[in-house]
């Protein structure tokens, strides 16, 4: 039964992604301007821009764009940048581990941090410790991640000199040979330790300014679902039984608990693959979120669609991911 | 409900704070770089390495480090010295020029440069048809240069053009590459082009090393370089991308970066109390404008135009908005640049005049709108935002747009007047060192629509013919004189309101010296000429 309920959210996700992308593409045509003059520059003749239209096929008419696109991403081709003569997949392909690995960590961070206090939170409720972690909650969720990223930035690197400032590794560490793109798994796989140290080090910053809200919310949520279910007919009877808090706590109620976290943890997720690019930006991370503004600034629709569609379907992935999640922690879940 | 034992939560926490704890331990910052290695910051990253076919600020800055032309521009000056051709002579009235090249020098795989080398970089460049190759194709074709010998090469006109020396020596396209290693990775008949988008084949001072996108450019010296090195020169240059610049400026205070590009005015001023930095601050080529609607009511007519001109606050944006790092300018050439008439007419602050002048063109109280667009540039916007300041003063209800280079470009290559807001600013960077490449491409008549960046829709047949008369000439003298003319011109006219000359501002560290910026290669380095102090 799941199984099928996976092969129907996969056959979803085809038509969402069509739909995303006709969209993507369509709005891309209302937006004024001519991509092939971007590219080409203000003082290239027309001659040059006409060869540049040509070449990518932006004078043909717009429909005719659209299924050669459709016809090229059956074959997991997403056309060449415009603006670099680049394939897009390539590209999506340098920048997008940048992101995912960030992404990744400011996720990890999120859970590893924003559940235990969470779970504190609620048990010590109304404690010191439990107004520390509002107050840690309500400011996770108020500030700004790129305020937050220059202030930590200020802090850490330029004051202290604690943690370096930018990129994803440091000008003297070679980067170990790509197999995923992820910096940490890459040094790991090649025994790398230098290079695993130096990636992690430059992680911790972006990942906390990226992270922050995130870790906000996950703390926020699970403290109230944990209080709501710890007020739960069958906790009281566990207590009854015997068992020991802890036991109570983490075999019983948490897991309960946990379900509208996840659901926030997939979303989050989401959000945060495309709402990067500001952190990007602060901490020189040559993530996917500065490749997708400068494409949209400069009117790439090979890379503007490229992205979208990316991204889309990353979002879809996880999102089932969520839900067959869903299914494991909670047998009281069937999908039809 | 409260826990019996308290020693799980307690571990929980302890954890928690243990892990924080230790992450100020095993933190520290990046070693810091080795002395002979230049760190560079820049706010953009290279689009691609291909001489023949780059066209941003970020891709030339690279290709300056590993290429060479047949001339350059010297010092921080127009006068043309020579870097691969040792001299040159023009005939038949400027119609043809024959280069004599330099004996002995090396491409960076061993071949060496020599005339065929540079007919195959012009001919590859013409081909291509991108990036500055629309300089040149208006006199310019393949059949027109030749070699005449091993050390000689032969470029024969399509038509008088007066720069052509400037053209030769700009930084977007003359640039001579190895024929061996284009042809050696030439694929589906490009040209090269895909291969020498992160790889080089020049002859210049650094050759890449690697090109990571989006992230960093790696140059290391070239040891047989024809000019030779310094003990005290930089054997590797990285230009890092790094958008934001706070982050740039962090990165110089604490060492990790030794130049930054473009600071913004507020960070350039914080740089210059830093008794290890140097700022360097020089007026360039880049000149901000607001541009007119001269084919839309009231701006078509000429003494609304002359009373908005009197409507821009000069000495405040200049003061304030750039914070002192631009000069007010005067006319539509940069003051830097060669043929600029010091002694133009120069708008002022004056709304009593401007009143003045709008009730003779029968706008007493103004009571008419405007539309202003600008890019997403911090200076674009503070001009567009003074300039309203100005105009509401006037009666005039100015609305300010934020638009898309694409939306803008649509616009004036439209030549709609419709589609044309009614101002717009803008800055202009030029291609070469001579006047022409303002005075043409953004006011004659034949630049109006595709092609062209004539934005104010401005058309006047004896301006045009003027600007006629200095294609063809090429006595520097003249052709001063005839700018002179179409200055006054322009001017009187008033199709712009003629705002600041900006500054270029770089800040390096007091570990190195040797930074020359000149004008006429804007945005690039010298990289061969810095050097580090111990």
């Amino acid at each position: 039964m799941l199984l099928r309920y996976v092969v129907r959210r996969l056959l979803l996700a085809v038509i969402v992604l069509l739909g995303v992308t006709f969209l993507t593409f369509a709005v891309s045509q209302l937006i004024p301007g001519d991509p092939a003059r971007l590219a080409a520059g203000p003082h290239a003749s027309e001659a040059s821009v006409e060869r540049l239209r040509r070449e990518y096929g932006l004078d043909r008419p717009w429909p005719v764009q659209y299924v050669d696109f459709l016809g090229r991403l059956s074959r997991g081709n997403l056309g060449r940048s415009v603006q670099t003569d680049r394939p897009v997949r390539d590209e999506i392909g340098d920048y997008f581990p940048a992101t995912a690995e960030l992404t990744l960590a400011a996720i990890a961070l999120a859970c590893a941090v924003g559940i235990p206090v969470g779970v504190l939170s609620a048990v010590w409720r109304n404690s010191w410790l439990d107004h520390s972690a509002r107050l840690f909650s309500l400011l996770g969720v108020a500030v700004p991640s790129f305020w937050l990223g220059l202030l930590l930035e200020f802090v850490f690197y330029y004051r202290l000199g604690w943690l370096p400032g930018e990129g994803r590794l440091g000008l003297v560490t070679t980067a170990p040979p790509s197999r995923t793109g992820l910096l940490l798994i890459d040094s790991v796989i090649v025994g790398d330790m230098n290079a695993f140290g130096d990636a992690l080090l430059h992680l911790v910053l972006p990942a906390v300014a990226l992270g922050y809200n995130s870790l906000a919310l996950v703390t926020r949520t699970t403290r109230a679902n944990l209080l709501e279910v710890l007020h739960e007919d069958f906790v009281r009877t566990a207590h009854a039984k015997g068992l020991r808090t802890r036991s109570v706590i983490f075999g019983h109620a948490l897991r309960n608990a946990l379900l509208p976290t996840l659901t926030i943890i997939g979303l989050q997720f989401g959000y945060l693959l495309g709402g990067a690019i500001l952190v990007e930006t602060i901490f020189a991370w040559p993530g996917i979120g500065t490749y997708a503004l400068n494409g949209i600034l400069n009117l790439d629709f090979p890379v503007i669609l490229g992205v979208t569609t990316t991204v889309t379907l990353i979002f879809l992935v996880v999102n089932l991911i969520v839900d067959v999640l869903y299914a494991t922690l909670d047998p009281r879940v069937r999908y039809a | 409900m409260v826990a019996k034992g308290k020693r799980w939560p307690i571990s929980i926490l302890s954890v928690l704070l243990v892990s924080l704890g230790l992450l100020a331990f095993v933190g520290g910052s990046p070693a810091q770089t080795r002395q002979r290695i230049l760190v560079h910051v820049d706010p953009a990253a290279l689009r691609s390495a291909d001489p023949a076919t780059a066209y941003d600020a970020p891709s030339i800055q690279t290709i300056r480090g590993v290429y060479e032309g047949l001339v350059t521009y010297k010092g921080t000056g127009p006068d043309i010295q020579p870097v691969l051709a040792t001299s040159w002579e023009s005939m038949n009235s400027g119609m043809v020029w024959r280069f004599h090249l330099r004996r002995g020098v090396k491409f960076h795989d061993g071949t060496s440069v020599d005339a065929n080398a540079v007919k195959f970089s012009f001919d590859r460049f013409l081909k291509l048809g991108k990036g500055g190759a629309g300089n040149f194709e208006p006199f310019l074709s393949s059949s027109g240069i030749r070699v005449i010998d091993p050390y000689t090469v032969e470029f024969r006109l399509t038509k008088a053009y007066g720069p052509f020396l400037e053209t030769m020596a700009s930084e977007f396209g003359p640039w001579i590459v190895s024929p061996t290693a284009v042809r050696a990775h030439e694929k589906n008949g490009d040209m090269g082009a895909d291969w020498l988008k992160d790889h080089d084949a020049g002859s210049g001072p650094y050759t890449i090393q690697s090109v990571t996108p989006n992230q960093q450019v790696v140059m290391v010296a070239f040891k047989d370089y024809w000019q030779g090195w310094a003990p005290n020169n930089f054997a590797e240059v990285i230009i890092r991308t790094v958008p934001e610049t706070t982050t740039r400026r962090m990165l110089l205070e604490r060492g990790d970066a030794q130049l930054v590009n473009r600071p913004s005015p507020e960070d350039a001023d914080a740089l210059k109390r830093n008794p290890r930095i140097h700022v360097y601050d020089d007026p360039e080529m880049r000149n901000l404008w607001i541009i007119l609607n001269t084919r839309r009511e009231p701006l078509n007519n000429k003494t609304v135009r002359h009373a908005l001109s009197y409507a821009f606050d000069y000495k405040g944006f200049v003061e304030k908005a750039e914070a002192g790092y631009a000069t007010q300018a005067r006319g539509p050439i940069p003051a830097r640049m060669w043929g600029w008439d010091s002694s133009l007419y120069q708008y002022s602050f004056d709304l009593q005049e401007a009143k003045t002048l709008l009730a003779q063109a029968g706008y007493p109280r103004g009571n008419f709108s405007m539309v202003i667009w600008h890019l997403t540039y911090d200076d674009m916007r503070r001009a567009a935002a003074v300039f309203q300041g100005g105009l509401q003063q006037l009666g005039i209800d100015a609305k300010i747009q934020q638009v898309t280079g694409g939306a803008l470009f649509d616009a004036i290559n439209s030549a709609d007047p419709k589609k044309m807001p009614d101002a717009l600013t803008l800055y202009w960077i030029p291609d070469f060192a001579d006047p022409l490449n303002f005075l043409y491409p953004v006011f004659a008549t034949a630049s109006i629509g595709k092609g062209g960046y004539n934005g104010s829709l401005y058309s006047n047949p004896a301006y045009d013919s003027l600007i006629g008369m200095a294609f063809g000439e090429p006595n520097r003298d003249k052709r001063i004189a005839i700018y002179k003319k179409a200055q006054e011109i322009l001017v009187e006219d008033a199709p712009h309101l003629w705002i600041a000359d900006l500054h270029n501002i770089v800040a390096t560290s007091n570990t190195v010296t040797g930074y020359v910026f000149n004008p006429y290669l804007p945005q690039t380095f010298n990289y061969h000429g810095m050097r580090y102090k111990p």
